[in-house]
Parts: C-alpha cells; sequence; structure tokens
C-alpha cells in the first residue's frame, strides 16, 4: 500500500539530485564574478596586528617568510602571500624565504618575478634571498636557528648564500624581527614549537581556513602575534594594503555561496522535521 | 650510467641546447597551450561531479604521475646531488665550492637500509635506521615541546581569568576565560575513561561534547570556506585567463545592458 504512495514534496525535496546544488554552487561563483557586487570586507583585529607589525618595524627590519604550502592551497594562500610580501617590500624591509614543501618553490618564485616587475629597484642578495627548498621540516628550523647559509648553501637560483650583503646581517633566524609563515598544514606548528618560541621572535600565520581553527589556540596564547585566514584573510590585508586583487573580487563569490548553503541547511533541517512529523502522522493514522 | 652523469653535472648558466629549450617553452605559443591544457584537465576532473568516468580518472592518474616525478627529481637535484654525491666526488661540482667528505656516507648508508625493506631477508636493516630516527628525534622534540607547544597552551587556558571587574570590557573577559576554562576542563574529563560517566562526572562530561560540538561546528564552517576558495579559484582561472578577461568583461557587458 505504502510502497504505490507517491513521494510527498517534502521527501521528494529531500531526495533531490545533488547535481542541481553543484549547479547552484556554480552559479552563485560564477555570477558575482561577473558582476561584482562589492560587499564590504570587515578587516579583523587578528589580520590587522599582521599589517601594524609590518608597518610599524623600522625600514630595513629582518622579516622570515616561510612558504608551506602547495598548488592545491594556491587560491587561498598565494593571494595572501604576494600581498603580505608586497607590504614588505614597499615597506623596504629585507625579506629571507624559505620553504618547506617541496611544491611550493614554484609558487614562491612566480610571486617573486610579478613582484620585482612591481618594484624593479627590488634587488636579490640585498634587499631579499630566496633560500628555496630543504627537506626535513623541522630539522630545517631547527637548523635555521643556527645559519641560514650553512642550512641552504645556495639559493634557489643556485648562488652560494655565504657571501650575500644580506645574510651578512641576516643570517638566522634569532636575527630575524619578525615572522610570517603561511601554512596549509601543520608546519606551523614546528616554526613555533622548534622555531619562534626557541629564539623569541614574533611570528604570524597565513593559513588556509581548514587549518585555522588549529592555529587559533597559539593565538590566545599569544604565540602568535596575528593569523590571516583563508581567502577571507587575504581580502583584509588586500584592503589594508590598499591594492585589492584576486582575494577580493572572490569575496561576493564566496559571501553567495555561504548564503546558498546556509540556506539550504536551514531547509534541508526544516524539511527533515517536517519529514518525521509526516511519517509520526502516517503511523498514526495507520494505527 | 649516461643519464646519471648528465643530472650530476653542475650547471650554474645553461648550455645553449638548454637555453633554447627555455626559451621554446616559455614562448607565448607554448603558454598558450599550457593554459589550453590546464583549462581541459580542470574541466575533466569537475566532470567527476556529474558522475565517475575515463576524462576523471585520466586527470587524477595524470596529476598523481607528475607529481611524483616532480618530487623525485626536486629531491635528487636539491637534496641527493649536493649534499651526498657531490662531497663523494667534489669534481663532479664545477663551482669548486664543495670538499671531499666521507662522513655523509653514514647517512647515506642509513638511507639504504631503508630500501632494503623491498628486498625478502634483508628489511630487517631498516630497522636500525628507523631506531636511530625515531630515538634521535624524540630526544630533540620531548623538552621542545613541553616548553613550547604544552605549558604555553597550558598557561594560557588559565591566566587571562581577571582578578577585579571594574568594567563592562573586564567583565566580557571574564566570561571568555571562564567558557575558555571550563571547555577545556570539560572536554579533559570527557576523555578520561579511568572513571564512570556518571553524576557530577557524566555531567561535566556532558559540558565537555558540547564543547566539542561547537568546535567541530567552527571547523566544519571554516573547511566549507575553504572548499569553496578552491573552486573559486579555478573558475577565476577558467573564466579570466582561459576564456580570457576580454571575453568575459564583453558577455557579462551584455548581460548587463539587457
Amino acid at each position: 500500500m505504502d510502497k504505490e504512495r507517491k513521494p510527498s514534496f517534502v521527501e521528494r525535496f529531500l531526495q533531490m539530485d545533488r547535481r542541481i546544488i553543484y549547479t547552484l554552487v556554480a552559479l552563485a561563483v560564477a555570477i558575482p564574478l561577473l558582476f561584482p557586487m562589492g560587499l564590504p570586507i570587515k578587516v579583523t583585529p587578528e589580520v590587522r596586528s599582521v599589517y601594524d607589525t609590518i608597518e610599524n618595524l623600522p625600514a630595513g627590519s629582518n622579516i622570515l617568510m616561510s612558504v608551506d604550502f602547495d598548488p592545491a592551497s594556491q587560491p587561498e594562500l598565494y593571494p595572501m602571500m604576494k600581498s603580505v610580501m608586497r607590504h614588505v617590500v614597499r615597506k623596504g624591509h629585507k625579506l629571507a624565504i624559505t620553504v618547506l614543501w617541496p611544491n611550493g618553490v614554484n609558487l614562491a618564485a612566480q610571486c617573486i618575478e610579478e613582484l620585482k616587475l612591481e618594484f624593479p629597484e627590488w634587488t636579490n642578495t640585498v634587499d631579499y634571498v630566496f633560500l628555496g627548498y630543504q627537506v626535513g621540516g623541522a630539522i630545517v628550523i631547527m637548523s635555521v636557528g643556527n645559519s641560514f647559509s650553512e642550512t641552504f648553501p645556495k639559493d634557489y637560483y643556485g648562488q652560494s648564500t655565504a657571501g650575500m650583503p644580506i645574510i651578512k646581517e641576516f643570517n638566522k633566524l634569532g636575527e630575524a624581527d619578525y615572522m610570517v609563515m603561511f601554512e596549509a598544514g601543520n608546519s606551523g606548528d614546528w616554526w613555533i614549537v622548534y622555531g619562534t618560541e626557541v629564539h623569541d621572535v614574533p611570528v604570524a600565520g597565513g593559513v588556509t581556513a581548514v587549518v585555522a581553527p588549529q592555529y587559533y589556540p597559539y593565538l590566545q596564547a599569544k604565540q602568535l602575534n596575528g593569523i590571516i585566514g583563508g581567502l577571507k584573510g587575504a581580502a583584509e590585508y588586500e584592503k589594508l594594503t590598499e591594492v585589492p586583487a584576486l582575494a577580493t573580487s572572490a569575496m561576493d563569490s564566496q559571501s553567495m555561496v555561504h548564503a546558498l548553503i546556509f540556506v539550504a541547511i536551514v531547509l534541508a533541517n526544516i524539511f527533515a522535521l517536517m519529514l518525521v512529523a509526516e511519517k509520526r502522522r502516517r503511523a498514526q493514522e495507520g494505527r | 650510467m649516461l643519464n646519471l652523469a648528465i643530472l650530476l653535472q653542475a650547471e650554474s648558466e645553461l648550455l645553449p641546447w638548454q637555453q633554447s629549450m627555455a626559451d621554446f617553452f616559455f614562448s607565448d605559443g607554448m603558454v598558450t597551450l599550457g593554459t589550453w591544457i590546464a583549462a581541459g584537465l580542470t574541466l575533466f576532473m569537475f566532470s567527476f561531479v556529474y558522475k565517475d568516468n575515463p576524462l576523471f580518472r585520466f586527470g587524477e592518474h595524470l596529476y598523481l604521475g607528475i607529481s611524483a616525478g616532480y618530487l623525485m627529481s626536486l629531491y635528487f637535484f636539491n637534496n641527493m646531488k649536493p649534499k651526498f654525491f657531490y662531497p663523494l666526488m667534489p669534481f663532479l661540482d664545477v663551482s669548486g665550492d664543495t670538499t671531499l667528505n666521507l662522513w655523509v656516507l653514514i647517512p647515506g648508508i642509513l638511507g639504504l637500509f631503508i630500501i632494503f625493506r623491498l628486498i625478502p631477508g634483508w628489511g630487517w636493516l631498516s630497522r636500525i635506521t628507523f631506531a636511530f630516527y625515531i630515538g634521535g628525534f624524540t630526544g630533540i622534540t620531548l623538552p621542545k615541546v613541553l616548553n613550547g607547544l604544552l605549558l604555553p597552551q597550558f598557561y594560557a587556558t588559565i591566566d587571562r581569568i581577571p582578578y577585579m571587574v571594574t568594567s563592562w570590557d573586564e567583565l566580557v573577559l571574564l566570561i571568555n576565560a571562564l567558557v575558555l576554562f571550563v571547555g577545556a576542563l570539560s572536554v579533559l574529563v570527557y576523555f578520561f575513561f579511568s572513571v564512570e560517566h556518571r553524576g557530577f562526572v557524566g555531567g561535566v562530561s556532558r559540558v565537555g561534547i558540547y564543547t566539542l560540538m561547537i568546535a567541530f561546528g567552527a571547523s566544519f564552517g571554516y573547511t566549507i570556506m575553504a572548499r569553496v576558495s578552491l573552486l573559486i579559484g579555478r573558475m577565476q582561472f577558467l573564466m579570466f585567463d582561459w576564456i580570457g578577461e576580454e571575453i568575459v568583461g564583453r558577455i557579462a557587458v551584455l548581460f548587463h545592458g539587457g
């Protein structure tokens, strides 16, 4: 008897083909990219803290960046890395860049090349050194506590690091005035435990949204000076540096999809409760 | 052997044929071709949302193969070549920066032992390497983790509780600190299985479950944000790098103008 019954609207809604939802998500992403709405971006204290620290350091301060992500996290972390790096270059700080994830090397190199087009006077070996990738993770971090030039005898471009002008002033983690790490995994834990806590260097994390909750306890414990979380954090940093780019343009799409998912979760829960009530009513009628 | 010899050559400057290859691969035509290949592979991967198909599987296997090959070459040129082969055979390093260092044989042999796991009857040798690695790393790690992770996090759970509340801000701070303190403690009680979770302990443990659920909810929200960001990144690539900013702009104007 029950098998012949046509499914109710509630049942049909809850068994909706998932491809309809995929299509709606695709439209929610594509339409705001075509027609930007310019929704406001509010800067959070943890992102402002990173900006303020870099902004308030005297020109020529030593900054270390670690690029610990790969192309899988590029949409989130690349815009924020470029934005932070641009800020560092604009303020005239010295920059050393390390990579702990092998597939992150080319992303860091690409970012440097793009910034060199914006700042032609930004000079390799004098204003910055790109130390490249080194295998070892936590061991590399402990080793840069002693010396960059011994841990990375040659830079990414194959030049010997020992004689570089920048290395004469900035040759170990302890000489950094600030550190920003870009993390898609747990290498940030290593930097904090084996690096910045040992050498008392203030550090901030530019992290993917997936791992952001893992890093907030460090912010609470003041082991991190700030967090730039996900694409939203990247957009906030772009707003602070007044150079809107990829992250800013993505924020409308992000908000639209979040609204869509919010509505979908609320509707699905309401309909699930309605289904329970419907089944109960049907059971009572059949009794 | 010939391939190995070529790989071991240290060239700080590109040879003429290498320069020609580099010029060819970075020419405008090849960059455009690369964009088309990337766009095609992106669409192959997206095709999975409709249903599993051979194009998706092709893209998946291609990615795995290329990643493995790239990582292998990176490990060889960044590590094996300068840190193992050059110290053993300094004449291969044309820059002349490397001197003979036979000590590298020890980590080299230990590394080789791990590969012996593939040979039946010789696998036990790998245990020497793992024992050395685990023992050494544990010794280095333990005090640093205690000082750098456990104790600071422990202090942070209790040191925010203000002694006096004289303003609205301090009251908010007190509430935050108490939520953190009670949350941390109740989750610890939830994971303490030596006492039966009944009565008072059961109640505290239940608060721990709610705290965990809130944490998982926050984590889930962040995960959605991350995944959507990845989709947006690919859409930006397809719309602006592949189709082209100009064409997309014209489409937008077309619709906007009605």
